[in-house]
């Protein structure tokens, strides 16, 4: 259903600081698929999903989503069937309005320039229903500013709104990166049962190497702005982190190696 | 004279608190630090009172003026998000051709209006008909306070619509209000042309009310707007939509009303109005970090 085709992208071109991040990237989305994402520092994770959802240009090479090409749309419009989480918690919602205000915008993706009233009490329940889902007693706290809220709630709120609207894609950069062990488990179980309720494509980075082997039913290791290795299927299931560093050296002949990378 | 003086400081508030809420709009709701108001507020009194003086109804003049205003927020907001111009730069080519602008609507660089009819002269006659009985030295503060009141009514009502919501997520978390499907452009093009919209109907408005129209009013136009604001702020704080923008209006009737005290003890005279201003709006941001600093010399800190 996505399909990534021949993806150059260079940064500072013509400078000092040139970075080749992609060359001729090729990756082919399925239908239901959800893909984790792992890979070395610089190896054009985040890159990947940013060229996806538009913002960042790409100097060559196609994108096409559901055989539509929007290697051209921009941002904002490819909202429109594009769900996305941030690492950083404070990207995916804004802090000086209240939980329910940021429903709202969430709810009428797409569609928000009108002069419809904002929140009405039929919006209210709706959110209220979606909130008492994750049972972290925000559903309570609907008129509470969001930059009240934790790090996790914000990051499960955002999960939540990229969602709600049901998107053709997901698109998860790190977004339990940056929360304490407990709050990160409670937000992938969250992925997780969204991911599977509403039967969401979805490609997810993390730094976790368990997790990526956990979750989904494909893993991709990026390398250097390449895909090295896209397991899948029966081999992914049967897959642990030994076996994964060992076929990396395989196909790489170097060491796997990531500062931040989580091997347990 | 104490009497007539507050209720000067209080019509002027009022009728300048339209302004300040164009302000409050960019300022405060879209993060956008726009000057065209200096170059906006005079284009609404030059508008009206050259459309007066040509024999038009004060009424159209006053809507023509609004229109314009609009238009001028328009440029600065195609200029920024369209030729990519910082927002102050924009902000400060729209306001500096508007001089030009000005000066060609009027023709002359001033247009009394004392003997032509005005919104005012039309509500007295309107009054003395069908109020008879009603004092007609408070006919302003009554008709400021109802429009005042009914433009920041319209003004919360807005902001709780699906757009004025993402026009405040625009303000707040562009990135967030982006992936959410919201062109980021327009909205802050539309906030700009609204806000432009009321600093030129509160040009408009002041200059049948001062009867006069003047090229060089709207100097200091944006730090008076700046200082209803940050005074508003201090008063009321950000707790809602509600009582911020009640806080604008306030804060811009105890801004006329301070300058109007400083003026009446004749520590200072009309002209050092535009350094009062500065320093009134210098304390209002300093306020905070010295209650802080004081905080901080009582109680010591833990690091002792």
């Amino acid at each position: 259903m996505l399909v990534l085709e021949n993806i150059s992208k260079t940064f500072n071109a013509g400078t000092p600081n040139e970075n080749r991040v992609f060359e001729g990237l090729s990756l082919d989305v399925n239908e239901g698929d959800f893909i984790t994402v792992i890979g070395s520092n610089g190896a054009g994770k985040s890159t990947l999903l940013n060229i996806i959802a538009g913002v960042i240009p790409v100097d060559g090479g196609k994108i096409y989503l559901d055989g539509k090409n929007i290697t051209n749309l921009p941002e904002y419009k490819r909202a429109a069937f594009i769900g996305r989480v941030f690492q950083d918690p404070m990207l995916g919602t804004s802090p000086s309005m209240t939980v329910e205000e940021n429903l709202s915008l969430a709810y009428a993706r797409a569609c928000n320039l009108s002069l419809r009233w904002g929140l009405t009490a039929k919006k209210r329940q709706i959110f209220k229903r979606y909130l008492s889902n994750i049972s972290l007693g925000l559903e309570e706290r609907l008129a509470e500013k969001v930059k009240n809220l934790s790090g996790g709630q914000r990051q499960a709120l955002t999960l939540i709104m990229a969602t709600m609207k049901k998107p053709r894609i997901l698109l998860l950069d790190e977004h339990t990166g940056a929360l304490d062990p407990k709050m990160a488990i409670i937000v992938n179980d969250l992925t997780e049962r969204i991911v599977k309720e509403e039967k969401i494509t979805t490609i997810m980075v993390t730094h976790n190497l368990e997790d990526a082997i956990r979750m989904g039913n494909r893993l991709l290791m990026m390398h250097h702005g390449k895909i090295v290795l896209d397991i899948r299927g029966k081999e992914k299931a049967a897959m642990t982190i030994e076996r994964l560093l060992k076929k990396f050296e395989e196909v790489q002949g170097e060491k796997f190696a990531e500062d931040r990378m989580m091997l347990a | 004279m104490w009497q007539n003086m507050l209720l000067k400081s209080v019509e002027q508030g009022l009728v300048f608190s339209i302004m300040a809420l164009g302000v409050y709009i960019t300022l405060k709701i879209l993060n956008f630090a726009d000057l065209t108001v200096d170059g906006s507020f005079p284009l609404g009194a030059a508008v009206a009172a050259s459309l007066i003086i040509s024999g038009h109804s004060p009424f159209t003049a006053t809507i023509t003026a609004i229109l314009a205003g609009a238009l001028a927020g328009l440029i600065t907001g195609i200029l920024n998000t369209g030729a990519k111009i910082s927002e102050l730069l924009s902000g400060i080519l729209t306001m500096t051709s508007l001089y030009s602008i000005n000066l060609r609507i009027m023709g002359r660089p001033n247009i009394p209006l004392l003997n032509e009819p005005t919104i005012f002269t039309s509500l007295q006659e309107f009054v003395k008909v069908q109020f008879p009985g009603f004092p007609l030295e408070y006919i302003y503060l009554v008709t400021f306070l109802l429009f005042a009141g009914a433009i920041e009514l319209m003004l919360v009502l807005f902001l709780k619509t699906q757009l004025g919501l993402s026009l405040r997520a625009t303000g707040d978390n562009p990135q967030m209000i982006r992936s959410q499907g919201v062109n980021t452009n327009v909205t802050k093009i539309i906030g700009l042309c609204i806000s432009n919209a009321l600093i030129s109907l509160s040009g408009a408005i002041v200059a049948q009310y001062q009867g006069f129209a003047d090229v060089g009013m709207g100097i200091g136009t944006i730090i008076a707007g700046l200082a209803s604001v940050i005074i508003g702020d201090a008063l009321l704080g950000e707790r809602s939509i509600i009582t911020s923008t009640l806080g604008v209006i306030l804060g811009s009737i105890l801004y006329r009303f301070s300058i109007s005290l400083v003026l009446s003890f004749r520590l200072a005279q009309a002209s050092d109005l535009k350094l009062l201003t500065a320093v009134v709006v210098v304390i209002a941001l300093t306020i905070p970090r010295f209650k802080n600093f004081m905080r901080g010399s009582i109680i010591p800190s833990e690091r002792g």
